[in-house]
């Protein structure tokens, strides 16, 4: 018999001593069986493991009626047992709990296992992406710098493009007499340039073609201004170029003395009829054809056609034939092709001899027809506002 | 080493299976030899010594039996017989929810660790798809 049964015993002894006084008190163990089957889980234990219940309960009845019966060891034995069957249950149905616990926990990690996978998967995409997003910004970075060098470089063209441009305009200005009939702008123009001009050494492009359009517009202003002067001046020279040159084509003219005049080319041209008459001789018509192509040629001159007489017999008669000779030789002329709107026939007589009509040879010399081609009619820029300042 | 224990066990249960009764009684000194293996058994389990009291006393048990037997004292020695039965059924017990809780312990804790893996990967993931969506607005910028 061990110490606590010894124990046990010895409070059993005393507890029956007592038994007279009343009821024996409960012994421990008995007490703490029925405070173990108190609470919520214990009926979830009971429930679980009826079988164990009902022999946990049949040996705390034994434990019961054997304290009833003053049999401590009895008691001691059944309650140990019934404690014991009872722990068995609860045991068992926490080991349910842990079963369940585990299936939990198992799921938990099968869903973190999942999760994982997913996140790997979204980690390993993102990665991917990073570096494909990093590639295509290093590209793009690359193609910035080579757009903004493109750029730079545009830049630089179209500023020289315009500084060239407006250097060009001013020039013309000047070139067109702009500094006569436009001081204000083209001195504006001409300092604006200096400054694009430096703004362009100093690389400045977009400055210097800022400046270089503000130069243009001005160089602009002072060539609008002088533009008619210099279109009419360069009109005139050339119609004097093509009289010039109409001057030199009259030299294979048989018969003809060409000279240059002020109001234009003038043309003398001597027996083309005989005393008297006003009717073409066919065998000098050679030179007519001659002075109308160079006519069709010159399309901007119109012609005078103008007969002279010398001074022997009557003016009225002399002016007469004149007028029908000048007449005849439009005529002729119209017939070779020279629209007859372009022409005038003038009689002058004996009015406008150009040698002494005194001696056979000035005589000779006044008898003639002049085809006079017009120099053409500039109009005059004087009439245009004064000059801009 | 652990699974031929629980085999030896499971063995000694399945004869075990009812408490100790009229079959102990017929043949007491197989009993305590059985319910020795038993407590042997139970002991190579139980590394962590969580039930080293229940078997304390299942083998007190068992030298009071012994003793029983000795003396011829059949009445305690019985009774002995069956407290030990109940024992070995408890002790059976209390290891197998030892185990199944040290599995649910080290299957949460293997949870936990994923759980915290997938929770650093799903920021990882996060970190990068912001990463991401920055260098995208970067790339979209107009230069």
């Amino acid at each position: 018999m061990n110490l606590s049964l010894r124990n046990t015993l010895t409070g059993l002894a005393l507890a029956g001593g007592l038994w007279a006084c009343g009821p024996a008190p409960k012994p421990a163990e008995l007490v703490s069986y029925e405070q173990m089957r108190q609470g919520d889980y214990a009926q979830t234990v009971q429930e679980r493991h009826p079988d164990l219940f009902a022999e946990a309960q049949k040996y705390y009845r034994r434990a019961l009626e054997a304290h009833d019966d003053g049999e401590d060891e009895r008691t001691l034995h059944n309650t140990r047992l019934a404690t014991m069957t009872w722990r068995t249950a609860v045991a068992l149905s926490q080991t349910k709990d842990a079963a369940d616990s585990l299936r939990a926990a198992d799921a938990r990690l099968q869903r973190a296992t999942e999760a994982l996978a997913d996140a790997d998967q979204r980690r390993k995409a993102a990665e991917d992406a990073i570096a494909r997003q990093r590639r295509i910004n290093e590209m793009q970075a690359k193609l910035d710098a080579a757009n903004q060098r493109a750029a730079q470089k545009q830049q630089a063209t179209d500023a020289k493009t315009a500084v060239e441009g407006a250097a060009a305009k001013v020039q013309l200005a000047e070139t067109m007499g702009g500094g006569t009939h436009a001081p204000g702008p083209l001195n504006k123009a001409q300092a604006s340039l200096k400054m694009a001009l430096a703004a362009f050494d100093k690389a400045d492009y977009a400055e210097a073609a800022r400046v270089a359009g503000l130069t243009a517009a001005d160089a602009d202003v002072a060539i609008a201004a002088a533009k008619p002067f210099y279109e009419a001046e360069e009109k005139r020279k050339a119609y004097d170029l093509e009289l010039k040159k109409m001057l030199e084509a009259t030299a294979d003219v048989p018969g003809a003395e060409a000279r240059v005049e002020r109001r234009g080319l003038v043309v003398s041209l001597r027996s083309l009829f005989a005393a008297g008459k006003s009717s073409l001789d066919p065998d000098v018509t050679a030179p007519l054809r001659m002075l109308a192509t160079i006519a069709k040629d010159h399309a901007d001159f119109r012609l005078i056609i103008e007969g002279h007489t010398d001074n022997r017999g009557r003016s009225q008669r002399n002016l007469e034939l004149s007028e029908k000779r000048a007449q005849a030789v439009t005529n002729y002329m119209a017939g070779e092709g020279v629209a007859n709107d372009r022409m005038t026939a003038l009689g002058k007589g004996d009015a406008e001899p150009i040698a002494d009509n005194s001696t056979r040879q000035g005589r000779e010399t006044n008898r003639r027809v002049d085809i006079v081609y017009l120099r053409p009619v500039v109009p005059d820029p004087q009439a245009a506002p004064a000059p801009v300042q | 080493m652990r699974a031929i224990t629980s085999l030896v066990v499971a063995v000694l249960l399945g004869a075990l299976a009812a408490p100790a009764g009229a079959k102990d009684s017929k043949d007491p000194k197989a009993a305590i030899e059985r319910y020795t293996e038993a407590a042997e058994a139970f002991d190579a389990r139980d590394a962590r010594k969580q039930v080293a009291n229940e078997i304390g006393t299942l083998r007190a048990w068992l030298g009071e039996a012994r003793a029983y037997l000795k003396t011829g004292d059949d009445d305690e020695l019985a009774a002995t017989l069956q407290r030990a039965s109940v024992m070995v059924r408890l002790i059976d017990a209390l290891q197998r929810r030892a185990e199944a809780e040290t599995k649910a312990r080290e299957a949460h804790a293997a949870a936990d660790e994923k759980e915290r893996a997938a929770a650093t990967a799903r920021n990882t993931a996060y970190e990068l798809e912001q990463q991401l969506a920055a260098m995208e607005e970067q790339g979209r910028k107009p230069k």
